[in-house]
C-alpha cells in the first residue's frame, strides 16, 4: 500500500469529506477508500472513452454535449422546443440482450 | 435505498425525463428489478414511460434479443435515474414488461455486491453524480 500526500483547495476538500462522511461513513480509512475509487472510477471512464450527446430537430443538429444535463442545459438556453427532438448518444448500442423478463 | 436480499434485487428509484422535469413517481420511489440479463440501461412499462412523456420525443428504436432467439424492437430515449444520494443517465425504453427493470448499462455505475449467504447486500462506488 502506498501513501500519497497530495494537496486540495478548501472547496474540493469539504466536498470530498462531506461526501465521505454521507456515503462511506465516518470510519477510520474511508477517505482512502473514497480516493481509491475516485480514481479508479477516473481510470475506467479515461479507457471508456467519452460519451457525447446530441440533439436533432428534424436533421438539423441543434445541440450537442457531454452529458445529458449539460445538453438540457443548452437546450433550455437556445429555447428549443423538446417535443419531436431526437437525442443520440454516441455509444447506443442498436441490438442488446434483453433478459428473461421481457416478453415477445 | 436497497432492500433485504431475499429474492430478486430490487432497488428503490425515480426516474426523471429532464427535458420536461418530469418526475415518477411524483411522490415516494418505485421499486425496480436488477436483471444482469438485460444489457440495457432501464427498461420502462409503457404506461410509465407515457407518465413521464417520454413519447414526446423522437424515439430511437433498437433490436433486443430474447434469451429464445426471437428479436424484439424497444424504442426509447435518454433519461435520468435517481437512487438514493445518486443520479445516472441513460437510455430509458420502453416494452412490453409488468416491471421496472434495471440492467447492466445502469449497473456499470456502481459497484453492487449480493451476499446471499446473509441475505446482504452493498451498494457503493458511484460514477454518476451525487445529488
Amino acid at each position: 500500500m502506498g501513501t500519497l500526500t497530495i494537496v486540495l483547495s478548501d472547496d474540493v476538500e469539504e466536498e470530498v469529506r462531506r461526501i465521505v462522511r454521507e456515503i462511506y461513513g465516518s470510519d477510520r480509512g474511508n477517505l482512502s477508500k473514497f480516493i481509491e475509487d475516485a480514481i479508479r472510477n477516473y481510470i475506467h471512464s479515461l479507457k471508456k472513452g467519452e460519451v457525447v450527446y446530441r440533439a436533432y430537430k428534424g436533421d438539423e443538429l441543434v445541440a450537442e454535449a457531454k452529458s445529458l444535463e449539460e445538453l438540457v442545459k443548452l437546450l433550455r438556453e437556445s429555447g428549443v422546443d423538446v417535443r419531436g427532438l431526437r437525442i443520440i448518444r454516441s455509444d447506443l448500442k442498436r441490438v442488446a440482450r434483453a433478459g428473461y423478463r421481457l416478453r415477445a | 435505498m436497497i432492500l433485504p436480499l431475499i429474492d430478486t434485487p430490487f432497488l428503490e428509484i425515480l426516474i426523471e425525463n429532464p427535458f420536461n422535469s418530469r418526475i415518477y413517481p411524483e411522490e415516494g420511489v418505485v421499486l425496480a428489478i436488477v436483471d444482469t440479463g438485460y444489457e440495457g440501461f432501464l427498461m420502462l412499462r409503457e404506461d410509465v414511460f407515457k407518465v413521464l412523456r417520454f413519447d414526446e420525443l423522437s424515439l430511437e428504436e433498437r433490436r433486443l434479443l430474447l434469451p429464445n432467439g426471437n428479436f424484439i424492437v424497444s424504442r426509447g430515449t435518454y433519461g435520468m435515474v435517481k437512487v438514493g444520494d445518486f443520479k445516472c443517465e441513460g437510455f430509458i425504453e420502453a416494452s412490453k414488461v409488468d416491471e421496472l427493470i434495471l440492467g447492466i448499462d445502469f449497473l456499470s455505475n456502481f459497484r453492487i455486491t449480493l451476499d446471499y449467504c446473509t441475505n446482504d447486500w452493498k451498494f457503493t462506488n458511484a460514477k454518476c453524480s451525487v445529488v
